[in-house]
């Protein structure tokens, strides 16, 4: 569930009631907090995480809500992914940043057909490395099970019941956070698939 | 054997069933569908009072059922038999799936008496205040129209997300029984509603859900009665088994949809609980669940 900025960390004693400010200033300043913590994490911070910096009966969906519509017009914008929120770049000025910015410490370090068997994983999940044999047609080498994994995009899921108990493969939150998916149901269906002309090709590598 | 046998149609002529009226042909209107589904619940409501009902049990069963129209709501092609093995082959640290996800939390909407609290518990993924926001769209009032204030709920999670069916049908099967005056949760709806009763509103979704509860307390007491029936006869051989530990392993198949032998610890060794469910089996006590050879599942 997102990242627990202030777990593990010693209570401090962070007015979070803002008492002494009028009501329009105190709702400002649970804004600008919401806003600090989403610009400093890398990860989506949990609704959990948020609730923690503002006033008890601040509705942390309607602050993030409110600071939503302050972003319109910068080229950030904040998305929601399971019930956590993260700030990020407009997709518009993804060329830009690409020309630009040393960005490649987050970005995904997958060739095509990493993504490939990624998206075999994400639409017959739980299913294990002989499950993706047989949608390939070939073994998947570990390594790239491992890279995968590494980059927590899937995890290991319910084993499954035939012999030896093979570890079966499923996606994570983190999965959905690189590729933009609020749930596993906006993955395009197979009639999308269909019109944009991904299936039916040849699987190339 | 033949005198348990003489026992057993006994308690089956005092077993509450369902009027046959009850399921009959009818014209679907809201006034047809509330009487008929008062009139379900109504029979439900005594089968669950009886003494010799698994309420455990039961509840656990229809909670894989719920969770296995769930599933299918998702557009998931895995059936009960999937979700059972998805929870039962999870080791600690690794992900349930998106289908295992489902029903873990319907498991855990029925282990507990209704509370908020539970229900976090059941659906951690939605805060505390939001669900007794969502529960309270169900609106005040005394016992009167369960299936109308359900309906609000889940018509309420529904617009807000529409595609949070389980927590949307949980909640909705949280303020029903709670109208009921049931502690715990039945699930009563989400096998009898269609993929597109979900996207109806107002009376259509009252209708639908009131058609939804009569279909599923109908199935409700059958499979109230199967489960009466065959835990009886579990009652019946167990001074059969007399192994060591053999109370506390038949307890488990007493208040669970389905056991792993290695689950039945109270036996000492895998080779042991194997036998034992065996000769279960062989008393006609249980059923093997899955059909396979390993990693055998069994149940009542």
């Amino acid at each position: 569930m997102g990242s627990d900025l202030a777990k593990d960390r010693p209570k401090t004693d962070l007015d979070r009631e803002l008492v002494d400010l009028p009501p329009a200033l105190r709702w400002r300043e649970w804004m600008r907090r919401v806003e600090a913590v989403l610009f400093a994490s890398a990860s989506p911070v949990s609704r959990k995480a948020l609730t923690r910096i503002v006033g008890q009966a601040a509705s942390v969906d309607l602050l993030v809500k409110d600071l939503s519509a302050d972003l319109t017009d910068r080229p950030y914008e904040i998305a929601h992914v399971a019930d956590a929120w993260i700030m990020r770049t407009r997709t518009a000025y993804a060329a830009v940043i690409r020309a630009a910015a040393n960005v490649n410490v987050h970005a995904l370090d997958l060739n095509e057909f990493d993504i490939a068997v990624l998206a075999a994983i994400a639409y017959h999940q739980p299913v294990t490395r002989d499950g993706l044999k047989d949608i390939f047609g070939k073994e998947i080498n570990r390594d790239l099970i491992g890279r995968l994994h590494a980059q927590e995009l899937i995890a290991t899921g319910p084993r499954s019941p035939r012999r030896g108990a093979p570890y079966t493969f499923v996606t994570t939150e983190q999965f959905l956070v690189s590729f933009d998916l609020e749930s596993l149901r906006d993955l395009p269906d197979r009639e999308q698939l269909d019109d944009s002309g991904i299936v039916g090709k040849p699987m190339t590598q | 054997m033949k005198l348990e046998l003489n026992i057993h149609e006994n308690a089956l002529k005092t077993l509450s069933h369902m009027p046959s009226w009850v399921t009959s042909e009818r014209v679907q209107t809201l006034e047809n569908e509330s009487f008929l589904s008062g009139a379900a619940l109504a029979t439900l409501h005594l089968v669950l009072g009886r003494q010799d009902m698994p309420l455990t049990l039961l509840r656990a069963r229809l909670a894989l059922i719920a969770a296995e129209a769930c599933v299918a709501f998702t557009g998931r092609l895995e059936r009960a038999g999937d979700l059972r093995d998805a929870v039962h082959l999870l080791r600690p640290g690794d992900l349930p799936g998106p289908a295992g996800e489902v029903y873990l939390c319907w498991r855990r909407a029925v282990e507990r008496p209704v509370s908020i609290k539970a229900l976090h518990r059941a659906l951690p993924m939605y805060p505390q205040d939001k669900i007794a926001r969502w529960l309270d769209a169900g609106g005040r009032g005394g016992v009167c129209m369960p299936v109308a204030r359900a309906a609000h709920v889940l018509e309420a999670v529904l617009t807000q997300s529409p595609r949070a069916e389980t927590l949307g049908l949980i909640l909705a099967d949280a303020v029903l029984s709670q109208t009921l005056g049931w502690d715990y949760i039945v699930p009563l709806l989400a096998s009898g509603l269609k993929r597109s009763d979900l996207r109806k509103q107002g009376d259509d979704l009252r209708l639908a859900c009131h058609r939804a509860v009569t279909l599923c307390a109908t199935e409700a007491v059958r499979t109230a009665n199967n489960l009466a029936q065959r835990t009886a006869r579990l009652h019946a051989v167990t001074p059969k088994m007399r192994a060591k530990g053999a109370y506390a392993a038949l307890e488990l198949f007493l208040n669970l949809d389905a056991v792993t032998p290695a689950a039945l610890v109270s036996l000492n060794s895998d080779r042991a609980a194997r036998r034992f469910c065996d000769r279960l089996v062989e008393l006609g006590a249980i059923h093997e669940l899955t059909g396979r050879d390993t990693f055998r599942l069994y149940g009542v």
